[in-house]
């Protein structure tokens, strides 16, 4: 829908104004730019001259334009319009088949939500700086770091760290009631669970094989 | 002498890591605890153990429909036993613990030989150090001592030669079905008797209270369940047994009060018998005494009058 070099365009917002504007200039024959408009009018006045913008979407990440999301407002209600094309504009240029016409710019709320923040940033999410997947990232030095956490958790909680078993595969003794009628009930009811839990195996393994037998499996 | 490797602080602080071979919901079984068999071994020992009263019935090729219905008629039965007894203060609810439960014999008597012959000491102690010692040997082989759980070797070797406890030999064969108490409720026996085996000293229910008893599912139902025995606090009763329990007046508390009740009785009639030796012995000294006076008084009249 944006193309890259557009996204690299709005991304060097922070390059000197001189070098943007050769840029804008060369891009003129794709005119199309997503610049942010209604946050940053200083960029956006060069942004504008280029004849046709399809929106203005939030910034793309990039290292050097963290500072400036920090400080932008998040685009939270719908009534914002955050298109700088009026709707019903031909958008030029932008048809992806050669025999096709210019797509038509749409109202805003016709465009799916997460269109407007798809451009954001994702937050980090654990101060650690490394989720469980990070064990599998390419990078040697997160994947050490998630190693670390997994081991220093493994070690608070040991239980957490056992494989779980499902309950109709485990061989401990059930809930056995202390004698009063509360431990009682709670026994029955720890049965029951785990009748419940059998019964909902052999279910799904019943249809299974059906499944497979009207495939032709078997 | 080479000096021995300087422990870290963690290493001295903490225990190894126990990445146990067995995790600590699968200890080592005897039979594969995937089976079904063992599942059942499992949730009849459970069951044994929390129940303190059970009745058992032989069940002959009852159909679904009756089953249901029947359900039906001991649940409605048993929540009226529920709001009589409960109190404001102390409400009670057996009646949705109260189940019954068709049960595989050749499952139930290995779990009642463990529940009855097994007892190891780790069961015994209080739960607290039960859990704990589970960790510990989890490297251990399936065949040590230390596991104690119901599915474990050791539970198996020591029971499976044993013959069954007194009074059940003859029970489990054929159909059994369960009905289980979460307490020992006379009460609530009577209703369960009163709704699967009335007879004279446990009536059913009346036609004109409760019609659906007498639908035609529930009654060939009926026909088909026979009382074989029950199960309290580890003993078997028989019938008559079964209806002595039932047939106690007020439950728990009744038989208290009637415990109470005969010392009292005893008591007064032992001061009854200790006070009649003396109130005797004190009735004839007093009538001595009084025909002493008399005598006395009759020698002075006549002194008085000869004077």
């Amino acid at each position: 829908m944006i193309c890259r070099q557009c996204l690299r365009a709005s991304a060097g917002n922070l390059i000197p104004i001189s070098s943007r504007t050769r840029v804008v200039s060369i891009r003129q024959t794709r005119a199309l730019t997503s610049s942010p408009i209604l946050t940053s009018p200083p960029t956006s006045s060069t942004a504008t001259s280029s004849a046709q913008s399809l929106s203005a979407t939030p910034p793309p990440s990039s290292a050097n334009a963290s500072a400036d999301i920090k400080a932008r407002p998040k685009p939270s209600s719908k009534t914002i319009t955050r298109s700088t094309v009026p709707a019903g504009t031909p958008l030029k240029g932008l048809a992806l088949m050669v025999n096709q016409p210019d797509p038509v710019a749409m109202e805003d709320r016709e465009y799916p939500d997460w269109l407007w923040d798809v451009l954001t940033p994702k937050e980090k999410e654990t101060a650690e700086g490394g989720s469980r997947g990070d064990e599998y990232l390419r990078s040697k030095k997160q994947r050490r770091a998630a190693a670390k956490i997994a081991r220093r958790e493994a070690l608070a909680n040991p239980e957490g760290v056992a494989p779980k078993i499902p309950i109709y595969e485990q061989s401990v003794d059930l809930p056995a009631g202390d004698g009063s009628v509360d431990g009682a009930v709670a026994a029955g009811l720890a049965r029951e669970g785990l009748s419940a839990a059998m019964r909902d195996k052999r279910r799904a393994a019943i249809k299974e094989t059906n499944m497979l037998k009207k495939m032709g499996a078997f | 002498m080479p000096k021995a490797p300087e422990l870290s602080f963690e290493q001295m602080a903490q225990s190894v890591s126990p990445t146990s071979h067995y995790p600590p919901t699968q200890p080592p079984s005897h039979k594969p605890p995937e089976y079904r068999k063992s599942q059942l071994l499992r949730q009849y020992t459970s069951l044994l153990r929390s129940t303190p009263l059970m009745l058992l019935w032989q069940h002959n090729n009852l159909r679904a429909i009756e089953w249901m219905s029947i359900r039906r008629e001991l649940s409605v039965a048993l929540a009226k036993v529920d709001a009589q007894l409960s109190t404001p203060e102390n409400p009670i609810s057996y009646a949705p613990a109260i189940k019954l439960q068709i049960v595989k014999t050749n499952m139930f008597k290995p779990a009642l030989k463990i529940v009855h012959f097994y007892k190891p000491d780790a069961l015994a102690t209080d739960p607290e150090l039960a859990s704990s010692a589970q960790m510990p040997h989890a490297r251990l082989p399936p065949d040590d001592p230390s596991w104690t759980h119901s599915l474990s070797r050791n539970a198996h070797t020591k029971t499976f030669r044993k013959k069954l406890p007194q009074g059940m030999e003859t029970l489990l064969t054929g159909p059994v079905m369960l009905t289980s108490f979460p307490a020992v409720s006379p009460q609530h026996l009577a209703a369960v008797l009163s709704v699967l085996s009335p007879s004279k000293d446990f009536p059913a229910p009346k036609k004109r209270t409760r019609p659906s008893y007498y639908d035609a599912h529930v009654q060939s139902g009926l026909q088909k369940l026979f009382l074989l025995a029950a199960r309290v606090d580890g003993k078997v009763f028989d019938e008559a047994g079964v209806k002595w329990i039932g047939g106690i007046e007020g439950g728990l508390d009744g038989l208290r009060a009637q415990l109470v009740g005969m010392l009292t009785s005893i008591g007064s009639q032992l001061t009854n018998t200790l006070d009649s030796a003396g109130r005797s012995v004190y009735i004839t000294m007093e009538g001595r005494r009084m025909a002493m006076e008399e005598e006395q008084k009759g020698g002075n009249g006549e002194e008085t009058s000869s004077s």
